[in-house]
């Protein structure tokens, strides 16, 4: 995928952040990616994209506010639904684009045909967003306390 | 449904790839597709076809002359990895894949495949390399698989004996699946159910009041 073995991943450009997926999108996911976007705003030229796991997610996110917190991000704040894991619902990466991708499948051509899929967890998503490169959450400030030791993210 | 798995020969479609996973059998976009009939061309779609929609060249296997009617695949290791996709075996049915050979499957894919018309005959590594260097040397070798016998005949006239799931083996000789199976015995449970009175609310789980 235009990558060469052994070079850091930290640092690659990406132009599409999909949160989202069964995988990776329930409430509890959405909490850490609403931590990390608080205050901050996605790259220029960064898409974010924010799929709930499901409407009982969707709804509990709207309750705690999350979607405030994404929105202010620039985030797009979606249906729940397939989305960008498979390349549905029409959103699908270009060819040549880099993504990075809370879902848990980067077959070739997954999330659309000659794109590229970096996974990760939510919170790294999130802090790539920010920052247009794949990020180290911890780096975000206030975010180090966040991430546990095996803590089940 | 479906016909009833006779047994047959054929010339073999080798693809010496592993893990190749259901997004390389059939891309997501085609999943929204509830006919079978035109998945023939989803098939390996990325594999063989250009954006434009012109075969590759060189053509992908499945292209090549004299493939076309071919019932057996040979592939590499752990073949159908992936997503859940019954339009993985529904595409290679459509295309006209009968049996795949190969060292193991997904899990997921081999159960969709064996209710779908297609078999899948896992083989040791030893016998694996020997079937791509027969294709190598004879493109056009033809084997017998007979599912009855659980044997795929070499011309050399040796058999691979293969193991296939009791049950999945009994569907595809009666060319029916669970559903099939369990509607062929509607007598039998409606005169079960005659006998048997409900005890319990279907509606809300509970027990009825009287008796």
């Amino acid at each position: 995928m235009g990558l060469e073995a052994g070079l850091p991943i930290a640092g690659q450009p990406v132009e599409v952040v999909f949160i989202g997926s069964c995988t990776n999108s329930r409430i509890s996911d959405l909490r850490l990616a609403a931590s990390v976007l608080k205050g901050n705003r996605a790259a220029d030229g960064v898409r974010l994209m924010i799929v709930p796991g499901s409407q009982q997610v969707k709804r509990q996110a709207e309750r705690e506010g999350l979607h405030d917190i994404f929105r202010a991000a620039g985030a797009e704040w979606r249906e729940s639904g397939c989305s960008m894991c498979i390349a549905m619902n029409g959103d699908q990466l270009s060819p040549g684009q880099y993504a990075i991708s809370t879902s848990n499948r980067n077959f070739e051509g997954r999330q659309g045909k000659g794109g590229r899929t970096f996974l990760a967890s939510p919170l790294t998503a999130a802090a790539s967003a920010i920052s247009g490169v794949v990020t180290d959450p911890r780096t975000i400030p206030g975010v180090s306390e966040l991430v546990t030791v095996g803590g089940g993210y | 449904m479906a016909e009833p798995f006779r047994s047959f020969v054929s010339k073999v479609v080798p693809l010496p790839a592993e893990n190749v996973d259901t997004d390389q059998i059939v891309p997501a976009r085609y999943l929204k597709v509830t006919d079978k009939e035109g998945l023939a061309d989803a098939l390996f779609r990325d594999w063989r076809f250009g954006e434009d929609g012109s075969r590759k060249n060189p053509a992908f296997v499945l292209d090549r002359p004299g493939m076309a009617g071919r019932r057996i695949l040979l592939v590499g290791d752990n073949f159908g990895t992936g997503s859940s996709r019954e339009h993985a075996p529904w595409a290679l049915r459509a295309w006209g894949i009968e049996a795949i050979l190969s060292t193991s499957f997904a899990d997921i894919f081999r159960s969709n495949a064996l209710k779908n018309g297609v078999l899948p005959i896992a083989v040791d590594p030893a016998t694996h390399a020997a079937l791509f260097e027969l294709v190598a040397r004879d493109p056009d070798a033809e084997l017998r698989l007979d599912l009855a016998e659980q044997g795929v005949l070499l011309p050399d006239g040796s058999t691979i004996d293969f193991e296939v799931d009791p049950f999945a083996k009994m569907m595809l000789l009666a060319g029916t699946d669970e559903i099939g199976y369990v509607l062929a015995r509607e007598a039998e449970i409606a005169a079960w159910e005659a006998a048997h009175p409900p005890r319990v609310d279907t509606r809300l789980g509970t027990p009825l009041a009287a008796g």
